[in-house]
């Protein structure tokens, strides 16, 4: 009789959001023939594009007994992953970032032995990496436009103090190469930018959006790379939450907000997301902004998540675009706490009407043990990619899931 | 010492309180004078050692940590009892600064925060040298809570009880 029932019972986990319909997660990476652990971590949050008929993702992990850049790629119709391969090469290396360039090529940058490295890929192919950085670097992320533009922004580290340098990037017979480099500068001394996201707007323009360290504590500032190569005046997009703002002592501080995210949708749609811990109560939450001018203006801060996660703590927040929808993850523990074992589930929002939709508990992402640091993608036809990570306990090994949801819209 | 019950419900609303209420700011960095070390290294000390660690979540620009580093920290009983007793240990719980754990797992402060469920900041720990949780306490610590927080923790009293029922004691 069970046995009768297991397909009936195997039908949710093919379960229709509202504007995807998701199939089951497929495991890319095991950790059962070594022990390791993967990190889907890095500026702005590009681990995962589509590039015409195919998908790749890139992760770090320590399975050959060091950090290093791995990239997995599927064809959009293929079941799994066909093949895993190493990207980098020295001794360690970080928090890769990957942007598509043309129908199946995309371009990676990672964090190696302290510098930056760049590479082009195809399904076949990898080509000797660049070093972008000549020097100590780090929070390297990645944009393009489709049409040939590629930027990779990086902070340059020099003592004590970090800038961000905009490496715009061209590929000439099949490698990568430095078209030009400019280093961001502010109307304030800055001792920190970080953390870099960057997107092409639909105009053709570079916004970039970063972790600014100047005012005492840490903002979230954005600026438009206009077609003569000009960055507009940086603005500030989170909302400053200090303390008390009449008391002079309290002018340094304010309440957290890191880890931004871009994306750029039709019409000039820019999206910037971030955690931002306002609610001292309960810690970081999504919070976002969003631009109708190509990223001149910004709105107001508006809440992503609904008001089921305020309670909990909100991680790895990301966002993407297709056309006018704007999608956005992260993970929370809002179905479990445990002080024992780490929890979260992966979940996300959409903005299709002007608002952020209730939070979608994503099916095969959530469930016992920790599935976390989610990645998002959208192809060309509006479908879906998620990867994360998934551990059963706290210190155990970890592995890599991918989900696929189809357009239903 | 605390004429309530220290429970967690109880320091969270001190905490919200405190953020509102915070004093004169530093950038909230670890406090000058603080021998504190990397998360990874205070572990691995701490186990050389066998001696419990205590850490401190903090956050660049956190008003509350700044008044806990000027009010509290440069009490200098209170510095030259947690030098003496514990491996200290600072993490910044927005850094992407890397870790490596005993087990060989690599992770971010930030990460570490995450695991430990650092909600906000500042957050105190006491850890056995394994990592294991003994105590923990968000948001405004006075010098004279630290010192009673060490005297049960240095003291063994939390062995037998909740830190609560060592406070309703008056201890």
């Amino acid at each position: 009789m069970i046995r009768w029932l297991l397909p009936i019972l195997w039908l949710p986990m093919v379960c229709h959001g509202e504007l995807w319909s998701f199939g089951e997660p497929v495991t890319v990476t095991d950790a059962s023939l070594a022990p390791h652990y993967h990190h889907l971590d890095g500026s702005g949050r590009r681990h995962l594009a589509a590039a015409g008929d195919y998908v790749a993702l890139v992760w770090e992990d320590d399975r050959t007994g060091s950090p290093q850049i791995h990239v997995a790629i599927k064809g959009l119709s293929d079941p799994g992953f066909l093949s895993t391969f190493q990207l980098s090469s020295g001794t360690e290396a970080y928090e890769p970032a990957i942007a598509s360039v043309s129908d199946a090529a995309w371009v990676i940058a990672w964090e190696q032995d302290s510098e930056i490295l760049g590479s082009v890929l195809t399904p076949e192919t990898q080509t000797h990496p660049l070093n972008l950085s000549s020097g100590p670097g780090r929070h390297v992320t990645l944009a393009t436009d489709g049409t040939g533009q590629i930027s990779a922004v990086w902070g340059k580290r020099q003592g004590r103090t970090q800038r961000l340098v905009v490496s715009d990037l061209v590929i000439r017979d099949g490698s990568l190469m430095v078209r030009d480099e400019k280093t961001i500068t502010t109307d304030n001394p800055s001792h920190f930018q970080g953390f870099p996201a960057a997107t092409y707007t639909s105009r053709g323009e570079l916004f970039i959006a970063w972790e600014d360290r100047w005012a005492g504590h840490t903002r979230i500032y954005g600026s438009l790379r206009n077609r003569s190569g000009m960055f507009h005046p940086a603005v500030q997009l989170n909302e400053h939450r200090g303390p008390g703002a009449a008391e002079s002592y309290l002018e340094n501080t304010g309440t957290g907000v890191m880890r931004v995210s871009l994306a750029s949708g039709r019409h000039g749609l820019v999206e910037a997301v971030w955690l931002d811990k306002r609610n001292p109560g309960s810690g970081y939450a999504v919070w976002g902004g969003h631009s109708q001018d190509g990223g001149q203006q910004f709105s107001a801060n508006v809440r992503v998540q609904d008001t089921m996660g305020d309670a909990v703590a909100q991680w790895h927040a990301s966002v993407v675009a297709f056309e006018d929808i704007l999608i956005a993850v992260w993970d929370d523990a809002r179905e479990g706490w445990s002080d024992e074992k780490e929890s979260g589930d992966v979940f996300l929002s959409w903005r299709s009407d002007g608002n952020w939709s209730d939070d979608l508990l994503v099916p095969g992402a959530s469930g016992n043990g920790y599935q976390g640091s989610p990645v998002i993608a959208v192809d060309m036809n509006g479908d879906l990619h998620l990867a994360w990570i998934e551990k059963t306990t706290l210190t155990a090994p970890s592995r890599l899931r991918y989900l696929y949801g189809r357009r239903t819209y | 010492m605390w004429s309530s019950p220290f429970s967690e419900i109880n320091r969270m609303v001190v905490f919200m309180l405190g953020l509102y209420l915070a004093s004169p700011a530093s950038l909230a960095d670890a406090p000058d004078g603080w021998d504190f070390l990397a998360f990874d290294e205070a572990r691995a000390q701490a186990t050389a050692e066998n001696r419990p660690i205590f850490v401190y979540f903090g956050r660049y620009g956190c008003p509350t940590c700044a008044r806990v580093n000027h009010e509290s920290l440069t009490d200098p009983d209170v510095r030259k009892r947690y030098h003496e007793h514990y491996i200290l240990a600072y993490v910044d719980s927005e850094s992407g600064d890397r870790l490596r754990l005993p087990n060989g797992e690599r992770m971010t402060e930030m990460d570490l925060g995450i695991r430990y469920k650092v909600f906000g900041t500042p957050f105190f720990f006491f850890m056995e040298p394994d990592g294991k949780t003994i105590t923990r306490i968000p948001g405004f610590v006075s010098a004279p809570e630290f010192l009673a927080l060490d005297r049960y923790v240095n003291g063994g009293h939390y062995r037998n009880q909740s830190l609560q029922e060592f406070i309703s004691e008056g201890t």
